[in-house]
């Protein structure tokens, strides 16, 4: 019996991870439908700051405990969180840049979005509501 | 309930769970139920967005005010001792040669204004602070921004952020090349990012005027100042050029029956790195040109390499500083300044301990010194440096 309530919380964990199906979302009067990797990659990283058009994109990250961080720095700026921390520590401690707010989860990301057309975030494809579209399918 | 109802409601409610209720009616309760959680749920947005609100207010005041701090605490050994402009180096285990801590406070003052102090103590330096930065920034865009105060010379890809041990893949920065006796200048500087397609760059242009002290003891001033950054990124590979230019004087004081000698010294240095998912590469060279006399005009470089697996990255580091035999012998009162040449070869180990703590491992032997190297006083043929430091950030 053990071993089989063991064996089920094991399946959902392993369900719980794999359903955190991360997307990049924007507000849907964007002009763009899509932002490719490296574009979303560059300004999470506060490199670019723009679509190609020139309209202005924010980002929104998230605190590192969220699972969400991790997989989308893995997977869209290929860096860990302890790279992540390395990368903004040499612009931080030199003055020359700081981090995005970071916005606690996944509803206020898209409460901002929905009130701001060049914000962009990412959440969990679960959390996705009206008025805000995928613009980057990142995975999990 | 009263005693007395229960023999009556009990039949009342069996006689009421027992009767077929209508297909409609199941579907009217349903609705109103399903009606009555959207309700619920609605009033529930309402009042986390209200909370939501309630946490921005929060949020704008508690980032006025950004509280960074870094620290290294670490242990070295040498197996005979030397010394450089800012570390002892000891045959007996030296908790002191690199352990630091520091501070920064970052204030912004409306949406364009802030300020930003940095305060770093070293236990080699019996934990005097120094205001490494102090600067008034004035942020144009996300842009452009313009800095004035007390601020670090960008010499190379590190020079800025040497005291953070956690940012940089070593251990201990090569010896040879990452050696400066002037870290700061009193000036202004503005930077610029911009993007091409996939391809992002930044540059920067600075000015101002500094003072040092140079391992020799003789005192350096630096007047005039002006030079310039540029980096351009293109996925994991980059580039970096610096340049710069200086009015030099170096203050003899009366030895060698010199008081001052002054004249224009330019530095360069390139940059070339590379950033993959797990290997990374970072080669540097610099040069510095000079008609002086004592300072020669010297070059040095290093090549870093290392493989991240998991949470172990191992990495090498070959390095090496030389200044050049120029053709015009740098005299000083009859006698010739000897070139000198310093090698560096380095093995180290990162532990990657948490996202914001790590600990190195690095093993350097320094060799090909001839007949000595004025950075690097005592310094014998072949010396073997072990050190071990946890790395922090918050």
């Amino acid at each position: 019996m053990i071993k089989l309530l063991i064996s089920a919380g094991l399946i959902s964990i392993i369900s719980a991870v794999a359903h955190a199906d991360v997307v990049l979302i924007a507000n849907n009067n964007l002009p763009a439908d899509n932002i490719d990797k490296t574009l979303a990659a560059n300004v999470f990283l506060g490199k670019a700051f723009a679509l190609p058009d020139g309209t202005r994109l924010i980002p929104l990250e998230r605190p590192k405990a969220d699972p969400e961080k991790a997989i989308f720095h893995e997977q869209v700026t290929g860096k860990s969180l302890a790279q992540l921390n390395a990368y903004w520590s040499r612009l931080i401690f030199t003055g020359k840049n700081a981090p995005p707010n970071e916005i606690d989860d996944d509803d206020e990301v898209i409460e901002l979005i929905l009130d701001n057309e060049n914000l962009i975030g990412y959440v969990n494809r679960e959390s996705l509501s009206e008025g805000v579209k995928v613009v980057l399918s990142v995975g999990d | 309930m009263k005693k007395g109802l229960m023999p009556l409601a009990l039949p009342c409610l069996l006689l009421a769970l027992s009767l077929p209720a209508s297909a409609d009616e199941i579907d009217d309760l349903k609705k109103r139920l399903s009606e009555l959680e959207a309700k619920m749920e609605k009033s529930d947005a309402k009042n986390k967005r209200k909370l939501k609100a309630l946490k921005e207010d929060i949020k704008e005041d508690k980032q006025a005010l950004r509280i960074s701090g870094f620290g290294t605490a670490g242990v070295t050994k040498s197996d005979s001792a030397f010394s450089t402009s800012d570390r002892d180096f000891t045959e007996e285990f030296n908790y002191g040669t690199d352990t630091k801590a520091g501070v920064q406070l970052d204030y912004k003052i409306g949406q364009h204004w802030s300020a930003t102090v940095q305060l770093t103590g070293r236990a080699n330096n019996q934990w005097d602070t120094n205001t490494e930065w102090a600067f008034i920034k004035y942020k144009h865009s996300d842009q452009l921004a313009f800095r004035a105060g007390r601020l670090r010379l960008p010499f190379y890809y590190y020079s800025e952020s040497l005291d953070v041990g956690f940012v940089y893949p070593w251990a201990r920065p090569p010896m040879p090349f990452y050696v400066t006796s002037i870290s700061n200048y009193e000036g202004m500087d503005a930077n610029y990012r911009f993007s091409t397609g996939d391809i992002t760059h930044e540059a920067s242009a600075f000015v101002g005027a500094t003072t040092g002290t140079l391992p020799n003891g003789l005192s350096i001033n630096l007047e005039d100042v002006w030079g310039g950054t540029y980096q351009v990124n293109w996925g994991g590979f980059g580039m970096r050029l610096f340049g710069m230019n200086a009015d030099t004087d170096l203050n003899f004081g009366g030895a060698f029956g010199l008081n001052a000698v002054a004249d224009r010294v330019g530095y360069y240095s390139t940059a070339f790195f590379y950033n993959g998912e797990n290997l990374f590469v970072l080669i540097e060279g610099n040069r510095s040109d000079t008609e002086m006399v004592i300072v020669r005009t010297s070059e040095a470089a290093h090549a870093t390499a290392g493989y991240r697996w998991g949470i172990w990255t191992p990495f090498a580091t070959y390095s090496y500083n030389n200044s050049l035999d120029d053709g015009d012998a740098k005299l000083l009162n009859g006698a010739i300044l000897p070139p000198s040449r310093l090698d560096n070869t380095s093995l180290g180990l990162v532990l990657e301990a948490s996202t914001q703590v790590n600990i190195k491992f690095q093993y350097d032997h320094l060799y090909n010194i001839g007949d000595g190297n004025s950075n690097f006083a005592g310094l014998k043929e072949g010396t073997d440096v072990y050190t071990i430091n946890v790395n922090a950030i918050f």
